[in-house]
């Protein structure tokens, strides 16, 4: 099988694509120390970087070579970020750079970041942690280098500003192996024994390795667990170190951290002026205020002319007087007027009078009961006579006195009306108007018999 | 001298104190309702305490001192600014 065979620009792009699809070589962190570094006029950087086995070509095109916080130089370690990728014209592979720092300073940059990281994760950094500085303290420790600018500067401000308060200089190293125990120690120290109201820890400018003590953790800790308040004041004032982001007040500098831990004596003196003065004024207010009220009582009548009190107490008395005797007569009145109209209620209601009413009442029922009684004692009167007359009529002995008699079963005394009611050999009873005789009957006829 | 805390000065007034008692005294006048009696007196007060206060201040002359670690406390020398 024939090998395929390709152009050295074929086989170059073969390469590029394997280089460019690998994460690893499109970002990548190289340490190594740089030789012959080069940066023409066109602003881009160029240098090789290598150690004991190998070396690298590195390009840093301007747009990113601008932001170098230092110059690279030959024979300086430093860690270069970038992507690798090939150069086709030379058939160069190289690192192009985005980022290239001193080694030295990589390392302990990479510290102060780690460390940075973990205190804040540690709520070490919070705003609420931090605590007001008292406004008037009467000592203020500086836990700085005893001798140099710094101290110097921070004496002679608070001299000037607030001679007041006391100052106690805790001498100790500021840079180099010993200065994070001693820096850290300080401070304690002064938290131990409540030396100061407040302190300042610091030092003058220097560079990121000179000012590394203030970022180890020794001093970060002891400034977090003073019970002081600590003004930090840490190199100029771009540089900002992990006491800073601890302490409870950062400080641009040592002179600036005097300021802050201190009242000017002439802005003092002001406020004293000025109470003075509003002293003054309040108290001539009050005096003269009094002034016009005792002015005014003066004036009053009742203190010009006395008597004039007693004779309205006269006309007072008066008043009241008549007014109750007014209330008196108007009390009395009222109940009599009461009195008789009860009076003439009770006398409607006198038995008398009803007993008179009753009476009367009587005397109509009376004559009209009799009226009624005689008109019925007539009528019955009447009726009776009727029914005498209509009797006498009817009445079987008035039958008798025109001769008749009246026949009685003598057994049963009861009239006998037809003829069917005895039998022959019966006792029967005949009652005449003026007496009866006995008779036994002897024939019963019907009146059939007779017609035949 | 080894003591701790080198500068307590028995139990005369601390210059934050003498001031938040002036403020109060001018807070007190001006409220207005103070008796007469009353108002004398606060302002004397007030005005002892502004004597006091501006006394401290003009004679104020800085003290600086030394101040080092000892065994058992700590210890305090004249601090010499080496000019």
């Amino acid at each position: 099988m024939i090998e395929p065979v390709r152009s050295v620009y074929e086989a170059t792009l073969l390469l590029k694509q394997l280089v460019q699809e690998s994460p690893e070589l499109a970002h990548l962190t190289v340490r190594g120390e740089v030789s012959n570094i080069s940066r023409p006029a066109s602003g881009h950087l160029y240098f090789t970087l290598k150690d004991e086995r190998a070396r690298l070509r590195v390009v840093m095109f301007a747009g990113k070579a601008r932001f170098l916080r230092f110059a690279p130089r030959d024979g300086m370690s430093v860690i270069v970020q970038g992507a690798i990728d090939i150069f086709e014209r030379s058939g160069d592979y190289q690192l192009y750079a985005d980022a290239v720092q001193p080694d030295g300073l990589g390392a302990l940059y990479l510290a102060y970041e780690q460390l940075k990281e973990r205190l804040q994760a540690e709520g070490l950094f919070e705003h609420g942690r931090k605590r007001a500085l008292p406004p008037y303290p009467e000592r203020i420790a500086l836990v700085t280098s005893g001798t140099g600018a710094a101290v110097r500067d921070m004496i002679t401000t608070l001299a000037r500003r607030y001679p007041l308060a006391r100052v106690l200089v805790v001498p100790v190293a500021v840079q180099g192996e010993e200065a994070p125990r001693q820096i850290a120690e300080g401070v304690a120290m002064v938290s131990k024994w409540r030396l100061a109201d407040v302190m300042i820890v610091g030092r003058g400018g220097g560079s990121f390795e000179e000012l590394f003590a203030f970022n180890t953790e020794a001093v970060a800790r002891a400034i977090a667990d003073s019970a002081v308040p600590v003004i930090s004041a840490v190199g100029h004032e771009t540089d900002t170190t992990i006491a800073d982001f601890v302490a409870d007040v950062r400080a641009a500098t040592p002179t600036a951290a005097a300021e802050l831990a201190t009242a000017d004596a002439r802005d003092i003196e002001i406020r004293l002026a000025n109470a003075e003065h509003r002293l003054q004024s309040a108290v001539a207010k009050t005096l003269s205020q009094c002034a016009d009220r005792v002015e005014r009582l003066l004036q009053s009548r009742v203190l010009a002319d006395p008597g004039r009190m007693i004779f309205s107490l006269h006309e007072q008395l008066d008043a009241l007087e008549r007014s109750l005797g007014a209330g008196l007569r108007t009390r009395v009145d009222s109940r009599v007027r009461a009195v008789s109209g009860l009076e003439l209620r009770l006398a409607r209601q006198s038995p008398a009078v009803r007993l008179g009413v009753q009476q009367a009442r009587l005397d109509a029922l009376a004559s009209r009961q009799a009226h009624a009684l005689r008109r019925v004692l007539d009528g019955r009167e009447m009726r009776l006579a009727q029914a005498v007359t209509s009797l006498e009529l009817l009445s079987p002995l008035a039958v008798m006195k025109r001769g008749y008699a009246v026949v009685m079963a003598s057994a049963t005394k009861r009239a006998v009306i037809g003829v069917n009611e005895v039998q022959p050999g019966d006792a029967v009873h005949v009652q005449f108007r003026d007496g009866w005789l006995d008779c036994q009957v002897w024939g019963v006829h019907d009146d059939d018999e007779a017609e035949s | 001298m080894t003591k701790p805390n080198p500068d307590a000065e028995g139990a005369e007034l601390t210059f934050e104190v003498a001031l938040t008692q002036l403020e109060d005294a001018v807070k007190k006048l001006e409220s207005g309702e103070l008796s007469l009696d009353d108002a004398i007196s606060q302002f004397q007060t007030g005005m002892q305490l502004v004597r006091l206060c501006r006394g401290k201040l003009q004679a104020a002359e800085q003290k600086v001192e030394l101040v080092m670690a000892k065994e058992q406390g700590v210890e305090a020398s004249p601090f010499k600014l080496e000019e």
